[in-house]
């Protein structure tokens, strides 16, 4: 609570404490219910606030009185990462934990953190760049909730890098690609469609070769849906990597754009969820076919690998590659099962070098090689997103907060039963 | 109004003054003024760090009454165990040694509710346990993982408090043998 206006109607006031060598405590009490206790009706209803800001998407009011249950507050949904970014990266969730998979026994100093933005930002491409994952370990916040005790950490403290095999196999296949797109002059751009990690992973494998463009663009969270924490481990990881390969890299390099294939996880369980999803920024069509001088043919679209039912893309990039397509940048997908050893070896393309695996490579994707892939528009059925891909729902990658009633003050997250206004939320 | 009661109480073996300080802290650092949401964060707070200490408490109670007149008579007695300061030293321990001469201390919070509140007769489910799970130490976690989901709004009062105040005045193992303290139970 923000003022003695609000705290007059609720909470608490205390009226002995004891400070002593022996004991310290104090007692409080509640003042409506003393109020209540005494005879005075406090009971008022309150009304539909018209609460500031476009991102306000729904809300609730509830009666403020002496009823049970029944709390002076305002419930709202707020997009998530600009809630980050005013109260900071764990919003809600201050003092919890991130989890991380792998380990890594590379030496590590963190002071390294602070240049990892600068570090990945291409130099090339910087206009298609997306730097918000990056942004998130050094910032601050501008405020923090009205409720909030607990000091403000920033997310650099929490981070360390990560390595793990599935990282290893993504780096060996993104330095293949690389490889093979540079063995046969082959003008394509490539976009990377992995979780997090190993989508970075990739990167750094094709890093000398292909200019890393990072489209990651959210904050992770300790309760977050996307686990978008990993994408920056596996950065922290390769982040000498990335230093050295950029020296190295043609200045002509063409781009490899990098998406966290979880951006777009389903969850269901709101009560005690941070929900950091996001659509995809991808170029527009023009600055694609611009970007390097018009050179750009075509897409490799990488995934992990076909999935059993359903197409191959994310269902967020399917108006964006028809738009390419229609621009004249067709899109291929290709799955790292694809280059990865241990496929069966008449179709896959091995780790570049080989001849049979270029002749392979050549025949899906030299010049003339047929192209029959054609993105699947989404339906309401089959979608996560509305019936068009790239158009979020309302809720899509937002919070559900508290806020005071009186002032409009964002009070915290309305996670599961994390204060007393929870018990009275829908 | 009608009032309910509950109360825990926990006596700790101190390792150092690391739990005892963060306590204080708390209690200290929690304001005359406050709203639902702050008190709700105070025991939060409360219950993540005694809930990450709970091997070592050795010592406990808790209880809680449906009826009106003895939930008010037992929370007016607790919170005469803080304004007396019943069970504290009145001289300094020391600091003793965990292994061989340990200190410990103590962790109070009692609330008094207005009874027929959703949360509150959640929590008077809750604590309708079994004679013999009483003072299982499971049990004490599952009530403490439970207070939070006790809405503020609907406690009426509540007073919380740490013994001892400050460093080099715990509670020793002769302390624990005085009467005072004979209502503690063994944590099992």
């Amino acid at each position: 609570m923000s003022d003695e206006n609000t705290f007059n109607k609720d909470g608490f006031e205390s009226d002995r404490n004891v400070d002593a060598n022996g004991v310290v405590g104090a007692r409080w009490w509640n003042k409506a219910l003393i109020e209540a206790d005494r005879g005075a009706s406090r009971r008022s209803v309150l009304t539909l606030l018209a609460i500031g800001g476009a991102s306000v998407v729904t809300c609730s009011v509830l009666a403020n009185s002496c009823e049970p249950d029944e709390d002076p507050y305002v419930y709202a949904r707020r997009p998530s990462l600009d809630l980050q970014k005013e109260f900071g990266w764990d919003f809600g969730a201050s003092g919890e934990a991130l989890v991380f998979d792998g380990t890594s026994s590379a030496p590590f100093d963190p002071t390294t953190i602070a240049t990892l933005e600068q570090d990945l930002t291409p130099a090339t491409y910087l206009p298609l760049h997306v730097p918000t994952l990056l942004q998130a370990p050094n910032a601050v916040p501008r405020s923090r909730p009205a409720e909030e005790m607990v000091p403000f950490e920033p997310l650099a403290s929490k981070l360390r890098p990560v390595h793990t095999t599935a990282m290893d196999s993504a780096y060996a296949c993104g330095e293949a690609v690389a490889k093979l797109l540079k063995a046969h002059e082959i003008a394509a751009a490539v976009l990377v469609d992995l979780p997090g990690a190993e989508a970075v992973a990739f990167a750094a494998g094709a890093a000398e070769l292909l200019e890393p463009v990072l489209l990651l663009d959210n904050w992770p969270h300790p309760r977050g849906v996307v686990p978008c924490h990993l994408a920056l481990a596996a950065a922290l990881y390769y982040q000498p990597r990335f230093i050295a390969a950029r020296a190295l890299r043609p200045p002509d390099s063409l781009p490899l754009f990098v998406l966290d294939r979880a951006r777009l996880t389903l969850y269901t369980d709101t009560t005690t969820t941070f929900d950091n999803r996001y659509i995809a920024r991808l170029p527009s069509p023009a600055a694609l076919k611009t970007g390097a001088g018009g050179r750009i043919e075509w897409l490799l679209y990488v995934v992990e690998r076909d999935p059993p039912f359903g197409p191959p893309e994310s269902e967020d990039l399917v108006d964006t590659f028809l738009a390419y397509q229609a621009s004249g940048v067709p899109v291929r997908p290709v799955t790292l099962e694809e280059f990865r050893p241990n496929t069966d070896k008449s179709v896959h393309f091995g780790q570049g070098g080989s001849a049979q695996a270029d002749v392979r490579f050549m025949d899906r994707f030299g010049p003339g090689a047929p192209n029959h892939y054609k993105p699947e528009v989404r339906t309401a059925a089959n979608g996560v997103l509305s019936a068009r891909g790239s158009t979020a729902p309302d809720e899509f990658g937002t919070t559900r907060v508290v806020l005071a009633a009186g002032t409009g003050a964002v009070l915290g997250a309305s996670f599961d039963r994390r204060g007393s206004w929870n018990r009275t939320g829908g | 109004m009608r009032h309910k009661i509950f109360a825990m109480e926990l006596c700790i073996l101190m390792r150092d003054t690391t739990l005892c300080s963060q306590l204080r802290d708390l209690v200290r650092g929690h304001p005359a003024r406050v709203s639902f949401a702050q008190k709700w964060e105070l025991y939060r707070r409360v219950r993540l760090l005694l809930g990450e200490n709970l091997h070592l408490a050795i010592k406990g109670c808790w209880d809680f009454f449906d009826e009106d007149g003895k939930a008010q008579t037992d929370f007016q007695m607790w919170c005469e165990g803080l304004f007396t300061q019943e069970g504290a030293r009145l001289t300094p321990s020391g600091t003793g040694d965990p292994g061989t001469d340990p200190r410990y201390m103590t962790f109070t919070m009692s609330f008094l509710m207005q009874a027929g509140a959703p949360s509150v007769e959640t929590l008077s489910e809750l604590c309708t346990v079994p004679d013999h799970l009483l003072w299982k130490r499971e049990t004490f976690a599952r009530l403490l993982e439970n207070l939070g989901q006790l809405n503020f709004g609907s406690v009426k009062g509540d007073v919380i408090y740490v013994i001892p105040g400050a460093d080099g005045w715990g509670l020793t193992a002769e302390d624990l043998q005085l009467p005072k303290f004979h209502y503690f139970r063994d944590i099992v």
